[in-house]
């Protein structure tokens, strides 16, 4: 064999080699995901003990992995809150927190909910409590609680 | 396949059927506040890293450096009605004192505005929880 031909098979043996190794690397290295924004979703929210309903409104954006993280608004009436908070699929379910806060002239509150979602029709319920006081200091804090349904609904035109 | 990749699929296609006005999400940058508390002169920085999910509505994670201090915050951002409507939260503990706070803010299209809060204190040693309201505002300025 002459010498050229000699490094050519070594070329090509060194070539092969790296070509294994990054294709083995390919194979064995977590999948990499970049996210993908998915867009906004709606559900009527009906508390149990209220005849007053409302519409959350939640755009969706999907990290990998079985997480959704979410951020949004809550509309009743005239009134707009931004919710934010997140998904894990468990079970069959969507579960996940909802948090917000918000104030008006004299007030300011926050909550923290639990939102649990059948996947097959993506409604469930919620059950949370609400933190709120007077501005004053010392505050005069008061917790209420709550739960209700929630239902997958077409976004309303102008929310 | 495993059932759990099919029930992720079919969500993915349900949400991205259903949902409207997809489109992509992308990290904005880095933005900043000098955070005045009300009846102080003491004046935090409030740094935070937005991230635009799409249409009117983001999510925000970064911090508040206030003298040697540095505690994380999360929140959220929303476009209603030209002004720009979100909440921080945070958690943090210093010594025997764990404490959270959750505030709203609303900022005009210059990204200066107002904040209200609550601040929960809960002292390990006494058993004791104490409360304050937060009120201030923020004043966007070039991060440092």
């Amino acid at each position: 064999m002459s010498i050229h031909k000699e490094i050519f098979m070594s070329i090509y043996k060194i070539m092969a080699i790296v070509i294994i190794i990054l294709s083995a690397m390919a194979f064995t290295v977590p999948d990499l995901y970049a996210g993908e924004y998915l867009g906004e979703l709606c559900w009527l929210v009906s508390p149990v003990g209220s005849p007053q309903t409302g519409v959350l409104k939640l755009s969706i954006y999907y990290p990998g992995g079985l997480h959704l993280l979410y951020t949004g608004k809550m509309v009743v009436g005239t009134q707009q809150v931004p919710y934010q908070g997140n998904f894990e699929l468990i079970d069959n379910q969507l579960r996940g927190i909802l948090l917000n806060a918000g104030f008006t002239q004299n007030a300011v509150f926050n909550q923290s909910a639990l939102i649990l979602l059948e996947l097959d029709t993506l409604s469930g319920i919620y059950a949370g409590y609400t933190e709120s006081t007077n501005i004053q200091q010392p505050p005069d804090i008061q917790y209420t609680s709550g739960y209700g349904a929630l239902t997958f609904v077409s976004c309303p035109a102008g929310i | 396949m495993k059932k759990i990749n099919i029930l992720i699929i079919g969500l993915l296609f349900a949400v991205t059927v259903m949902a409207s006005a997809v489109e992509a999400s992308e990290y904005i940058g880095d933005y900043c506040w000098n955070v005045t508390p009300q009846g102080t002169a003491v004046t935090g920085l409030l740094r935070m890293g937005v991230f635009h999910f799409g249409a009117d509505h983001y999510v925000m994670s970064g911090t508040l450096t206030a003298g040697a201090v540095i505690i994380p915050y999360r929140g959220n951002m929303e476009l209603i009605n030209s002004t720009y409507v979100g909440s921080l939260i945070n958690a943090g503990i210093s010594q025997a004192v764990i404490f959270n706070q959750n505030a709203a803010f609303q900022l005009d299209t210059s990204f200066n505005g107002t904040y209200k809060g609550i601040s929960n204190f809960y002292n390990t040693s006494g058993n004791q929880v104490t409360s304050t309201v937060d009120l201030g505002t923020f004043t966007k300025v070039p991060c440092p």
